[in-house]
């Protein structure tokens, strides 16, 4: 009986390792789900982006989010952390509502949401480079999003330039659930 | 010059016609106003080429030309560019595989339509491959085997040239599906740089004599818009070989050595007496049916007479107490009274035949006339002859009825069995005897049967020639009956005319322990 507990609780710690251990595969699936979603919401956001070609804006993403090559899982996911957050505080902020359907922004929010819950989860063991460069130059392109959106008085083009940039930012994001690989 | 004034007025027509034409063939940096949104744009990724299809809104309007330009939001300030492999076409679409490189951008297409110069539709769009774009599978042949199917695919003989990194073919994968009987099986194929021309891949490890269906599509990285194949069908020829049956025969062995086990089995289980047990009783024990005969009467037991047999020397000289006398000892007369010696067996009459109240007066006299009967010679004629000659055939039954009868005792002797002649030693015997006198044939003819019945005599086997057969002295004879060996017996043809002999003592009156006492010892007395 007693030689039968350490055993028991070998196999315990185990399969709670085994259960909490990151399952990459599927988080990857999950992300890559969630994402497409968004891409397909936020499309449905843009309308006649050709007429706000006076206020288009290359607000300079970080290149190695554009193309990310031989990225770290962990700084993917800080990356991917960083860029949700900042989107969904983004389009949290509805200075102007320029007829956005509400449906789809509240369907946008709610993926968004989902995405970050389920990365924070899988963030909760390990460390992270929460402080990398990355992640500041992130920060940087989307403080200069929301500055060129008040300069533009958050007009209906700015908000347009706005989601187009964003729209290319969920493509990088795919790019970076890509590198989530056992 | 009138060469000279044409030529200014094309300049001057051309120059109207730029006017003109000058929003849709110029490089504008704005979008021009009058551009609606009367057109549905479609992206479609045909053979690794994006291809710009078109179509109006407004079916009315038939434009028999077309015009279109281009640009995107990338915020270089690109200006809208003329394609001009798709200018003042006739179709209604185009091929930007030149111009739209990257899946990340939102590029900005603009169609003007017109009709014998005028302009009937100027529209635009925008177009974000990574999300619009629709990938079209690739052309494809089936051709069905016993176990596997080709599929060739068709793709172009070369990718676009561009830039490293360029292109809308990038990151997709081919994906063949096989459909049989409801499973679908998914095979997945990475596109790169060198997948040009046709290449066949082959779905092996299929199931002969069976229908599959194939169809294929393009997929992204992304979950982009993915355009699947009209499934294409093909059934797998029966396999001829023997490999086809290989299972079957294998499964046929099988059942056959498993029966063979079986049987053998079950063979081992009834020889051992397990299973199968024989109700049937053998035949020898089935009685049924079988006639049930009524036993004749029981017959009689075989009569056993007590006979009492005396050994004795076949030569014996009766001492007569003369010491002097140098003969060799007259034999002692023999008393015929005494008895005489037989040493016939074919019949003889019983010596004890039983209690006195049973025995019958008749029968020791007739043993007496038996023995008394005729002289030796005719006695050992009939003798020497060996051979009964009764008046038929030794009846069998006479040695059945040895014993039977009370009052009739048979002396030890050989009762003659059979028809034949009667041993040779009794007939030296019975030569021997012609000196002496035999007694009397205890059995003459003509008292073997008529004057008695067969069941009075009684036979069996006895060897007179080692035994005396002492019979009971009769009433009047005051000497018991001898018979013995016929060499001891010479006086008996005195004795056989006057006297009686042995036979004439009655069987009743036989006593053992007085012929005991008279024989001395076990020795018939003459």
């Amino acid at each position: 009986m007693t030689s039968r507990c350490p055993l028991r609780l070998t196999i315990l710690l185990c399969l709670a390792g085994a259960a909490l251990s990151v399952n990459y595969g599927v988080l990857r699936f999950q992300l890559q789900s969630s994402t497409s979603a968004c891409r397909e919401l936020l499309r449905q956001l843009i309308r006649s982006p050709q007429y706000c070609l006076a206020d288009t804006r290359d607000f300079q993403i970080p290149e190695e989010v554009k193309q990310p090559r031989q990225v770290q899982k962990e700084e993917a996911m800080v990356v991917m952390h960083e860029m949700l957050q900042q989107i969904f505080s983004l389009f949290c902020r509805n200075f102007s509502s320029p007829g956005w359907n509400e449906t789809v922004m509240e369907n946008l929010l709610e993926e968004l949401h989902w995405q970050m819950d389920r990365l924070e989860e899988a963030m909760q063991q390990g460390e992270f480079p929460w402080e990398s460069r990355t992640v500041h130059r992130l920060k940087t392109y989307y403080l200069g999003i929301i500055r060129y959106l008040k300069a533009k008085s958050y007009s209906r083009c700015a908000w347009t330039v706005v989601q187009v940039a964003i729209l290319k930012n969920f493509s990088f994001l795919n790019g970076l659930i890509d590198a989530l690989r056992d | 010059m009138p060469w000279t004034r044409r030529a200014v007025a094309m300049r001057l027509a051309s120059l109207c016609l730029m006017v003109q034409a000058g929003p849709a063939l110029g490089a504008p940096h704005r979008w021009p106003e009058s551009s609606d949104e009367s057109c549905i744009f479609s992206l479609t990724l045909r053979d690794f080429r994006p291809i710009l299809s078109w179509e109006l809104k407004n079916r009315s309007i038939m434009p028999t030309h077309y015009t279109l330009w281009h640009t995107d939001m990338s915020g270089s300030d690109v200006p809208l560019e003329l394609v001009p492999e798709c200018a003042n076409t006739t179709r209604a679409s185009c091929d930007l595989t030149q111009h739209w490189r990257s899946l990340t951008e939102m590029y900005l297409p603009r169609l003007v339509g017109s009709r014998g110069g005028a302009t009937l539709v100027d529209c635009g769009g925008s177009i974000f491959p990574d999300t619009d774009m629709i990938l079209e599978p690739p052309e494809f042949e089936v051709t069905g085997f016993e176990d596997h199917i080709n599929v060739t695919l068709k793709f172009p003989p070369a990718l676009p040239k561009l830039r490293p990194g360029e292109g809308l073919w990038l990151h997709l994968s081919l994906s063949i599906e096989e459909e049989s009987e409801g499973v679908v099986k998914q095979h997945l194929l990475q596109i790169g740089e060198h997948t040009t021309g046709n290449f066949t891949y082959v779905i092996d490890k299929l199931a002969p004599n069976t229908n599959y269906c194939v169809s294929v599509c393009l997929k992204g990285n992304f979950l982009s818009k993915s355009q699947r194949s009209p499934w294409k069908c093909t059934r797998l020829p029966p396999r001829l070989d023997s490999e086809a049956s290989a299972p079957a025969a294998v499964g046929g062995l099988v059942a056959l050595l498993l029966a063979a086990v079986l049987g053998s089995a079950l063979a081992i289980l009834r020889q051992v007496g397990c299973i199968c047990l024989r109700s049937k009783v053998p035949k020898a024990l089935n009685l049924y049916g079988v006639p049930i005969w009524a036993f004749p009467e029981r017959p009689a037991l075989e009569a056993v007479a007590v006979a009492e047999v005396i050994p004795v020397h076949r030569k014996r000289r009766v001492w007569d107490y003369s010491y002097g006398d140098e003969s060799d000892g007259e034999e002692a007369e023999p008393r015929a009274s005494a008895g005489a010696y037989t040493t016939h067996g074919l019949a003889a009459r019983p010596l004890c035949p039983g209690p006195p109240s049973s025995a019958t007066p008749g029968a020791g006299e007739e043993a007496e006339a038996l023995m008394a009967s005729e002289g030796p010679g005719s006695w050992g004629a009939e003798r020497t002859g060996g051979a009964y000659e009764g008046p038929g055939p030794w009846p069998a039954e006479r040695t059945g009825r040895a014993s039977e009868g009370p009052g009739r005792s048979w002396g030890a002797g050989r009762a003659y069995e059979g028809p034949g002649p009667w041993p040779a030693e009794r007939t030296g015997r019975a030569s021997e005897g012609e000196a002496g006198a035999w007694p009397a044939d205890p059995f003459p003819q003509e008292d073997s049967s008529p004057t008695e019945s067969p069941g009075d005599r009684i036979f069996f086997n006895v060897d007179l020639s080692s035994v005396l057969v002492r019979v009971p002295d009769g009433e009047d004879s005051g000497a018991p009956a001898v018979f013995g060996p016929p060499e001891e017996t010479g006086g008996l043809e005195d004795s056989e005319d006057s006297t009686p002999g042995p036979e004439e003592a009655p069987c009743g009156e036989c006593d053992t322990s007085t012929s005991n006492a008279g024989l001395g010892g076990g020795y018939m007395m003459r």
